[in-house]
């Protein structure tokens, strides 16, 4: 079956009405989902797995794609607004969302997002359809040593992240890859820095630590400040959800770009969305003509994190069709829904079944689009909740940190390990150690120390040396980062 | 030379205090994460080969940075006395936290989060009892229809069998 006629029959299963009212339902789901911390594309596909067994397979696909991609959504307006990441994916979207929310432009941010998380699905899906004949031969180029190499090109963005002490921001991510070693050493078994504790041998959960750091050391600061969210004097808000759907527009280089880099994140398994949004924002920094302006609500910042996300579903779900090899979690939880459904994963999905993979990219393409217009309608709404009054705010903001922590385990250890890591956040925040250098550290540093193991393994100490593609990235790792250091110190007083 | 201290002589006394407090905060922080990475170091000693690959290093670099840290902490200007003058709300944020998770921890989240807003909007606040309580019992039974109802958790809640 040849691609152009492959995505015209499985246009013609998606355009039924019963398709798009599985969608609909999955997407106010998602949404619903996605606004509460903690839980993400994987509660939320994990829910639904009860209804993919003995279902039509197009309008199980619909309901499930639509509530993951809008779980996305959901994560960003949490990020945005109240500086809680829904999920580990919506990391990025705190750096500069919440600024723009503190200077009064929630819905310009908010609005930004959707659009951006709609082209980036767009492009992505494009492109997925279009780069399928050739991506088979480059996934199986990049190997532990290439992933490697591209962690360490994540840590290098700590140049961008510290303001003011480049001292304080390496001691930040230091400090992040230090606390996400606590726990089972996943290469030799061995417990690490557990204390006999069978709580920290399982490891610092990594949405928990960032509900405390961001979420509940922004309410100690409220507390402290007496203020709202908002900083902004009453009455100035001059931002609407038109004008961030506009720099969506504006910026559509970075969009594309972004999507692209969304896309081929999302294919290469084992990265994660995580790494792929704050991979964004960092080629977003790098690329701009004005990066002292990140940080301080920077649309750009928001833009580029979410047009990944919106792109990397589409590259997920090949090699988890292409190979049964699941590009992230929520991933590997769609591989078990696709199971129930029948559909077995192999190559055979991208010649003779190709229709059903059209089915899915037509059916992330739609995703995508009704999420951007409901998001559209709800979020002038949305904007309007930092600036409730902060005395409400503190005690309803903590009890959602709780709700949180619980969620994604039902442990009380869970709450308690949250409340220590915002004490953290709130003092390191104080004393300009970033915070983002923390998580960042603490998201790599798996990713880190996993291929570092594998590919001594594979070809000795001196591994890098080895492959010319690992090679190439190191001197491009390199030059980025010499590049971007010299700019910051150029930039400095 | 002077450039960098210019400010030490154009800033009053009272702010200078302040500046030096905010300084002195600085550096216990930075000694106390030193101490944390003392400590895993030593942890990290009594590791395989294997799995102290990066993490000996890296919490040796740690140390170093912090030392590094330390020795060149500068006095912070005037504009951060408004952080060194928090110190009493600090302690009144942490202790609120600290409040919150007891109650957490005695009687589950549903309840202990609904009380703790009842008693910070009536206490803290001096809201209307009608309008806190209100608040609070929508908030409990949101928490509870979710974690117990729609997700079908059962949260622990360890301090429950000391009452």
């Amino acid at each position: 079956m040849d691609i152009f006629s492959a995505a015209l029959s499985a246009l013609n299963l998606v355009l039924t009405i019963e398709i798009f009212f599985m969608l609909l339902i999955g997407i106010c789901y998602g949404i619903f989902i996605g606004l509460m911390p903690g839980l993400g594309g994987i509660v939320a596909i994990a829910l639904l797995l009860p209804f993919t067994i003995g279902f039509d397979i197009t309008a199980t696909l619909a309901l499930l794609l639509g509530a993951h991609i809008a779980t996305i959504w959901g994560g960003s307006v949490t990020s945005i607004l109240f500086n809680v990441p829904g999920s580990a994916k919506s990391l990025a979207l705190v750096f500069d969302g919440h600024p723009m929310t503190k200077k009064g432009e929630a819905s310009r941010a908010l609005g930004a997002s959707a659009m951006a998380a709609l082209l980036g699905g767009i492009i992505g899906a494009i492109f997925l359809a279009l780069s399928i004949p050739i991506i088979r031969p480059v996934m199986l180029s990049i190997g532990p040593s290439e992933y490697l190499v591209l962690a360490l090109w994540g840590l290098t963005i700590i140049a961008t992240f510290s303001e003011g002490s480049m001292l304080k921001g390496a001691i930040a991510t230091c400090l992040g890859m230090m606390i996400a070693f606590i726990g089972m050493d996943p290469i030799t078994g061995t417990p690490r820095f557990w204390f006999d504790s069978i709580y920290l041998m399982d490891g610092i959960y990594f949405p928990i630590a960032m509900i405390g750091m961001f979420a509940i050391s922004e309410m100690i600061k409220l507390y402290i400040k007496k203020g709202s969210f908002i900083e902004r004097v009453a009455g100035q808000e001059d931002s609407s959800v038109l004008t961030g759907c506009m720099d969506a527009f504006k910026h559509w280089w970075l969009v594309i770009r972004s999507s692209l880099l969304g896309l081929w994140i999302g294919v290469l398994p084992g990265i994660g969305a995580s790494v792929g949004g704050i991979a964004a924002y960092a080629q977003a920094v790098q690329t701009s003509k004005d990066p002292d302006k990140f940080g301080k609500g920077a649309v750009e910042g928001v833009i580029a994190p979410d047009a990944t996300l919106g792109a990397n579903e589409g590259g997920g779900l090949l090699p988890t069709l292409a190979f049964g090899i699941p590009g992230g979690e929520s991933m590997a939880i769609l591989l078990v829904a696709f199971l129930n459904m029948g559909i077995v994963p192999g190559p055979q999905m991208l010649t003779t079944d190709l229709d059903l993979v059209f089915v899915m990219v037509w059916i992330i393409v739609f995703a995508n689009l009704f999420t951007t217009l409901l998001g559209l309608i709800i979020s002038p709404k949305l904007a309007k909740l930092p600036g409730i009054n902060p005395n409400i705010m503190i005690p309803m903001v903590l009890s959602v940190c709780i709700f949180g922590a619980y969620a994604t385990r039902g442990y009380f250890l869970d709450v308690a390990v949250a409340f220590l890591f915002g004490i953290l956040g709130y003092y390191m925040d104080k004393f300009n150690f970033s915070r983002a250098n923390f998580v960042i550290g603490m998201v790599l540093a798996d990713m880190i120390e996993r291929n570092l193991h594998i590919s001594i393994g594979l070809d000795g100490s001196l591994f890098i040396f080895n492959k010319p593609v690992s090679i190439a990235m190191l001197c491009l790792l390199v030059i980025t980062t010499f590049l971007s250091l010299n700019r910051k110190k150029k930039n400095t007083p | 030379m002077f450039i960098g201290y210019h400010h030490l002589f154009i800033i009053k006394p009272k702010e200078k205090k302040y500046a030096m407090k905010a300084k002195s905060n600085e550096i216990i922080f930075t000694a106390l994460v030193l101490i944390f990475c003392l400590i895993y170091l030593l942890m990290s000693l009594k590791l395989g080969p294997n799995a102290r690959l990066i993490p000996m290093p890296l919490a040796l670099l740690s140390l170093a940075l912090c030392v590094l840290l330390i020795i060149n902490t500068q006095d912070i200007h005037k504009e951060d006395k408004e952080h060194a003058a928090n110190g009493k709300r600090e302690i009144n944020a942490i202790l609120s936290l600290g409040i919150l998770l007891m109650m957490v921890g005695f009687i589950g989240p549903a309840i202990g989060c609904g009380l703790f807003i009842f008693l910070y909007l009536t206490l803290k606040q001096r809201m209307l009892v009608i309008k806190a309580l209100s608040i609070s019992v929508v908030t409990s039974f949101m928490i509870y229809l979710i974690l117990y109802r729609f997700l079908q958790l059962s949260p622990d809640f360890p301090f429950q069998m000391l009452l």
